[in-house]
Order: structure tokens, then C-alpha cells, then sequence
């Protein structure tokens, strides 16, 4: 439960508000080995500590990389620290993403929620001859929030991904889809009940792709949702993620939609 | 791809049974549009209609002293055109292609006058025009929510 050391060792400013910190171990600890789809709680010394998922490759384990956004006291202090500054890292926790080998792979991200799906494409990339179609789908709200540009470029024209992008309000300059990601999904051609599904974004996004894959005819026990909850111990403790008879940090982040989807449709009263 | 390539996968063209999805091959044409070119204008008499059988086709509303403001986009699949069905039978947009596309193009008043002498067809066509005006009613919703937003 006590937080190691962890130095910043790279920065990347990815939108206005969304940074990607690169993040190495600052004591003789072992190197933090995770599943996509897993998270960390990172301590800022003096402010407080949050829930952030992991978004690095998962081959490279030695390396802690986590997109943040700025959108609250300790998410702002840590999208403004520099290489140098030491934070504090529990973790990994959680569940992870499927395992989608010798399978085809659906993945749909909306927002800032492309950062959990990172390391489960990358694992992909770097074995693209273990899966069968991989696919993704990216949501955003306008071309300048587009997380990770060059590397989705990459994944379209170098690893045999096929990747669809599509913004709320596109621009003058701006080439591709304009709307919401569901007419997206409907155009992918391999959804079948085999398909492994996986989709990060806000919860109402989620459950309107999730009920489409479902129209298309799969499985909602191969489809995967990654849910965001108050947590606080990330070991399933202190109770503050309780989602009904889950502990979001400890059963998930990762859920299959046929164990939440009845959850996820009832709203905060 | 043509649109039996696309009869699995269109949700437009799988509601027609074999009957009927013979006879819109058969009205259909080919028409093929290079990157930035306009299929129709805002306003203009709503004489076709469209199923995009490649690339990309943008829906836009021109703003004055700006570049037009795209509203949605229409992929491999999707049906273009609503208005040829609704009076006043104009369209509501513009369309532009935003990659070379390939489309299976439609005579309006051929596809009225076929449905007004096959109650069945006619019966199909309102129900998938009411399908599409709904999921875009809801897609629209829903972009209006700002799901990504900070919010």
C-alpha cells in the first residue's frame, strides 16, 4: 500500500489540457509489470493521489506511461509537472482487457478514453499475427483533441489496423468524419458473435456502442466496458467504488457488458 | 464494393427481401465523384437519391464569409438523401465528397412511381427512411450531450 517513488522522465503535451507523462522507477523496486487495461493510483506529495490508467506498451514494462487529463486539483498538478519532478505509484490494480488472440478485435474509444485501449493496441501491433482483424474506432470532440495523431496515423497506414476517426465539430482543414462513433461501428464489416468488442469512453457513450455491437448480433459476454468509479484504496478496502455487488478497482475497471449492463442503465437517482 | 457486396452489412439494404433488392439494382446507376466534388446543393429540387457504395460523403451547410459547417458524414453503406420522399422535395443540405466515393444513384420520381404502384415497396421505403430519420435524430442528440467534454 505504500507508494514508490517514481520520477518524471518524459512529457508530452497532447492537447490543451491532456499531457502524457513517462514515468521510471526512482528506487531499486521491480519494474511494474501490467495487463492493458490496468491502472495506478499516483500520489502527488501534498495534493493527493488519483486513479489513472496505465496507457504505455506493455513490452516495456520498465517504462510507466500515463495520459492524464487536467480536470480536477490533482490531475492540474500533475498535467503541469516536468521531467524531474518525483511522484508517488501503488499498482498495478485492477482487471484488464480480454485476451483477443486468434480472435478479430473491435476496439472504440471516445474522448480521453483512448489512453486505457492504448497498451491493448500496441500489444496488437507488435503481434498483429496473433489476432485476426483488428480494428478501431476513435470519437473526439474536435480534430485538436485528438489524442496520440502521429501514432494513430501509424496504425492506419503501417500496422494493418483499420482505423476510423470521427470528431463532433470538424474544421475547415479537417478530412474525415464528423458525427458520433455508432455509424462508425455499423460500418465495420467483421463484427460477428466471435468478435471480441472493447470500447472506453464516457459511460453513455459506451452503452449506446455497446447496445449497437449488440444489434449486430454479438454476444454481450464479448463485449468489454471500462468503467470509472470514485476510487480511493485501489485494493477494494475503503468501499468508495462500490458499483452493486462490485468493487470497480478490485473486479474491475474492466467488466464484460453482460455482467454490467443492467447496472449501467440505472442512472444517479 | 457493389451493393451486393453490401446487402449483409447495410441496414438499409437488408430490410429488402430478394424480390425487391433485385429491383433497386436495377434502377440503380454508378455515379463516381472525385475528392471535394458536390453532389447536390441546399435547396435544390430533391430529383435522386443515394446509397454510398465507397469513400466518404460529407452533409454541410454553407455559413456566410465561412467555410461550410459539416454536420455529419456518410460512409460505405449509408443511405444519402431523405428528402426525395418528403415534400417539399428539396434537400436540407449540401453534400460534398470528402474522398473519392462511388455511389448507387437513384431517380426520385422512377423510385415514387414504383412505390405508389407497389404498396409493399412503398411500405419498405417509408420504414426505412423513418429508421434513418430516427438514428440521425438520436445521433444528433446525443453529439449535442458534448459526451467529451469535461462535464
Amino acid at each position: 500500500m505504500l507508494p514508490r517513488p517514481f520520477q518524471v522522465t518524459g512529457k508530452n503535451v497532447e492537447t490543451s489540457d491532456t499531457v502524457t507523462l513517462e514515468l521510471t522507477a526512482a528506487d531499486d523496486g521491480p519494474p511494474i509489470v501490467f495487463t492493458p487495461g490496468q491502472f495506478t493510483m499516483v500520489y502527488v506529495f501534498g495534493v493527493g493521489e488519483v486513479p489513472l490508467s496505465i496507457s504505455g506498451d506493455p513490452d516495456r514494462p520498465g517504462s510507466l506511461v500515463h495520459t492524464v487529463r487536467a480536470v480536477g486539483a490533482v490531475t492540474n498538478t500533475i498535467c503541469a509537472l516536468e521531467p524531474g519532478d518525483t511522484v508517488g505509484v501503488r499498482g498495478p490494480y485492477g482487471t484488464g482487457w480480454p485476451d483477443a488472440r486468434n480472435r478479430d478485435l473491435l476496439v472504440i474509444a471516445g474522448g480521453i478514453g483512448l489512453a486505457p485501449v492504448r497498451p491493448l493496441i500496441r500489444r496488437a501491433v507488435a503481434h498483429r499475427h496473433e489476432y485476426f482483424s483488428v480494428g478501431l474506432v476513435y470519437g473526439s470532440r474536435s480534430p485538436s483533441e485528438l489524442l496520440y495523431r502521429d501514432e494513430l496515423d501509424g496504425w492506419r497506414h503501417g500496422a494493418a489496423i483499420d482505423v476510423q476517426v470521427t470528431v463532433d465539430r470538424g474544421g475547415p482543414t479537417w478530412r474525415g468524419d464528423v458525427g458520433v462513433v455508432t455509424p462508425l461501428v455499423q460500418r465495420i464489416r467483421y463484427v460477428t458473435d466471435e468478435t471480441v468488442a472493447v470500447i472506453c469512453g464516457p459511460e453513455m457513450m459506451m452503452r449506446v456502442v455497446a447496445r449497437t455491437l449488440e444489434d449486430r448480433g454479438m454476444a454481450p459476454e464479448n463485449i468489454y466496458v471500462s468503467l470509472e468509479r470514485n476510487m480511493k484504496c485501489g485494493v477494494g478496502l475503503c468501499g468508495h467504488c462500490q458499483f452493486g455487488s462490485d468493487f470497480v478497482c478490485t473486479d474491475g475497471p474492466v467488466f464484460p457488458y453482460s455482467h454490467v449492463a443492467y447496472r449501467l442503465g440505472i442512472g444517479a437517482q | 464494393m457493389n451493393l451486393e457486396d453490401l446487402r449483409a452489412t447495410s441496414d438499409l439494404l437488408a430490410r429488402l427481401d430478394d424480390e425487391h433488392f433485385e429491383m433497386f439494382q436495377e434502377l440503380s446507376t454508378e455515379r463516381d465523384l472525385a475528392y471535394d466534388d458536390r453532389l447536390f446543393r441546399e435547396n435544390d429540387e430533391a430529383d435522386e437519391f443515394f446509397i454510398v457504395t465507397n469513400g466518404i460523403m460529407a452533409l454541410e451547410m454553407t455559413r456566410p464569409a465561412l467555410p461550410p459547417a459539416t454536420v455529419q458524414t456518410l460512409g460505405t453503406g449509408e443511405l444519402l438523401g431523405l428528402s426525395w420522399r418528403i415534400e417539399p422535395h428539396r434537400w436540407m443540405w449540401t453534400a460534398r465528397a470528402m474522398t473519392p466515393v462511388r455511389l448507387a444513384a437513384f431517380n426520385a420520381a422512377e423510385m415514387r412511381e414504383t412505390c405508389a404502384s407497389d404498396p409493399e415497396l412503398d411500405r419498405l421505403m417509408w420504414e426505412i427512411i423513418a429508421t434513418q430519420a430516427s438514428k440521425r435524430l438520436h445521433q444528433a442528440r446525443v453529439q449535442l450531450l458534448d459526451l467529451y467534454g469535461k462535464g
